[in-house]
């Protein structure tokens, strides 16, 4: 679909007619009469200007509308042609609402998120969204965990190569009771998405589906105010971690009488002990999705340091790696959403019980 | 042997946190004090209600100035420096942490009539020999071993006279960082600077020509001995290009890496015999 839009009022519009429309659709006919209502969430550490207006396979034009912050965005790769709405309000986090094919939407992301300098998607480890489901009636979940970084001659019988799981529900009981089940007998719960029921007064305000990337799906929904209201909660506690852990960010600072310390490295503990051999080889080798680079110095047997570089951003870090424990030293005017997309892609890939403290203790 | 000591001050599962459990936090690394007389302590560490100056010793006989010179501070020696007192009157204690070393510098400290608490981080972390520790809670932390699983933090990267070894990985990493943030070309200087990062200001004038020299002579090296395809100058103006790929990256870090082990030994001034013979 195609529609060009001049307000923030109009695109509220859009969004809400399309949702009551796709609503109308599932009672009448048991399917969606248009593309679902999506709202992505985008890690900026640049200004909108920054950005080269093509990259990879694809090209954009930004069209301002009458609000500030809003603006139309017409996506072209070869002679396909997309739109979304690029709401810059919050300066780290820009929301892109779109009511595209979701494959499309998602080939787009993907290389908006991965090519570009200083622009990321989020990195929602399971915790937090176990803390977004408090509110809402929990009906259902992913998970998907793949062992990515062990070969599977190096697992143990109890190890677990690969889970992948989605569970819809009616009611909030049997979400629960599966993953009761899976805790109970130790099996990942990494969740990648969690599907969330807004009532009010028997009302369904919205059915939304969050996915750990910072995509928001509606699936159901008759108030498009409640969904951007939710997004808008979503980047609150998404940046409120964030400010925790750049808070860390350890650097020396000359002082009056010698250096003063500032910062504290993040400490990162596996649920069992790793080959520091091969988790280094695989964090740091550039690649998707940690998209590390690193030098290994000060090699032993059971400890070894890395110089490292966050490729998607050009921010330096270093690492400590143990067998059972990793540090994290990011330095002053890095960016924090490496040690999300660190922690979540650990447990994602190699170890989903890993957990990862701060000074205070543990930060998700 | 400085890292060992200030990572005590840090609230880790992976390494001993005895300073942080006391209360402690770092004030002051290598800070300077004027007690008649300059007094130059390793580190300075503060709690609410006192301090703690730590000496860190690598070698078996050298003792140093300082260690005559504690008995003169007072408070206002901090406030002089810009550290923020938290109390009228504070009790000062002074440790000298080593390893094996502690073995042979204990009868070269007892000859000078120095009883200070002596600490032995190795393999465990525990006060070996002098005087107890004012602090009672430091006392009791420090009486009993712990053993030492891992290595410390790094906080401070480098001191004054690092060798190339230590530093190269942070030379490399700044070269990657310019890379992908298309930053390419830049002096000799800059990548001393971005290098050596906070310690830098903080180094006198000519310490920083001279390591500047050294980056310079490094360079060289690096263009001659593995790092040719990425690395060219004009001049003292340099240019890094890694492609964007994350094999042609993968193959810098391995190049990098071939480059650190030839490192082993090698002394700065190899680097200047290459220059004057390319």
């Amino acid at each position: 679909m195609v529609t060009m839009i001049s307000s923030r009022a109009q695109l509220h519009q859009l969004l809400e007619k399309t949702i009551n429309t796709n609503l109308r659709s599932m009672e009448e006919r048991g399917e969606f009469a248009e593309y679902a209502v999506k709202t992505n969430i985008i890690e900026s550490n640049c200004s909108i200007e920054d950005i080269p207006k093509s990259f990879g396979d694809y090209s954009f034009e930004l069209k301002p509308t009458q609000d500030k912050f809003l603006y139309v965005m017409i996506v072209r790769k070869g002679t396909e042609k997309i739109i979304l709405y690029l709401d810059t309000f919050f300066k780290r986090f820009w929301k892109l609402y779109n009511i595209e094919e979701s494959l499309t939407v998602n080939n787009f992301i993907s290389q908006f998120t991965n090519n570009l300098l200083k622009v990321d998607s989020l990195w929602m480890p399971h915790q937090m969204l176990n803390i977004l489901e408090k509110d809402y009636l929990n009906i259902g979940f992913s998970i998907k965990f793949k062992q990515e970084i062990l070969e599977d001659e190096e697992l143990s019988e109890d190890d677990i190569s690969q889970l992948t799981m989605r569970l819809w529900s009616k009611g909030s009981l049997p979400t629960k009771n599966l993953i009761t089940l899976l805790q109970e007998h130790n099996y990942p719960t990494t969740k990648t998405s969690t599907r969330l029921l807004n009532k009010k007064d028997d009302e369904i305000k919205f059915l939304d589906e969050v996915f750990y990337d910072g995509k928001v799906t509606v699936t159901k929904g008759t108030d498009i105010e409640e969904h951007i209201q939710f997004v808008d909660n979503i980047i609150d506690i998404y940046s409120e971690k964030m400010t925790q852990i750049e808070d860390n960010r350890m650097y020396l600072e000359s002082s009056l009488g010698g250096f003063k310390n500032n910062g504290y490295p993040f400490e990162i503990k596996f649920s069992k002990i790793q080959s520091i051999e091969r988790v280094s080889e695989k964090l740091i080798n550039s690649t998707s999705p940690f998209r590390l680079w690193g030098v290994i110095h000060d090699k032993y047997d059971d400890f070894l340091r890395i110089a490292g570089v966050d490729t998607h951003t050009g921010d330096k870090f270093n690492m400590d790696l143990m067998p059972d424990y990793a540090r994290v030293y990011l330095p002053k005017e890095a960016c924090g959403n490496v040690i999300f997309r660190l922690y979540t892609n650990i447990q994602h890939s190699l170890d989903p019980g890993v957990m990862i403290n701060d000074e205070h203790g543990s930060i998700f | 042997m400085i890292n060992s000591v200030l990572s005590l001050a840090f609230n880790l599962e992976s390494y001993p946190n005895h300073l942080y459990k006391a209360g402690y936090h770092i004030s002051r690394i290598e800070p300077q004090f004027n007690v008649n007389g300059t007094l130059n302590p390793d580190i300075f560490f503060i709690s609410d209600e006192r301090g703690l100056f730590c000496e860190c010793k690598s070698g078996e006989f050298f003792i140093g100035n300082n260690l005559k010179q504690y008995d003169k501070i007072t408070i206002r020696n901090l406030v002089e420096k810009g550290i923020d007192v938290p109390k009228e009157s504070m009790e000062f204690d002074v440790a000298i942490f080593g390893k094996e070393n502690i073995e042979s510098l204990k009868d070269r400290l007892a000859e000078k009539g120095i009883t200070y608490p002596q600490v032995v981080i190795d393999e465990f972390i525990q006060k070996r020999y002098g005087d107890d520790f004012k602090d009672p809670v430091l006392h009791k932390l420090f009486n009993e071993p712990v053993k030492i699983n891992s290595k410390p933090l790094l906080i401070l990267k480098f001191v004054e006279d690092s060798s190339f070894k230590k530093i190269a990985p942070f030379i490399f990493n700044t070269l990657m960082a310019r890379s992908v943030s298309k930053q390419i070309a830049f002096t000799s200087r800059e990548l001393t600077e971005e290098s050596l990062g906070e310690i830098w200001d903080n180094l006198d004038r000519d310490l920083q020509k001279s390591l500047n020299g050294k980056v310079k002579k490094f360079l060289r090296h690096c263009r001659i001995r593995g790092l040719g395809e990425y690395l060219s100058n004009r001049e003292d103006i340099w240019t890094i290009e890694i492609n964007d790929r994350w094999n042609s990256r993968k193959k810098f870090s391995n190049d990098c890496s071939r480059l650190i082990q030839k490192l082993d030994q090698k002394e700065l001034w190899d680097f200047g015999f290459e220059e004057e013979n390319e």
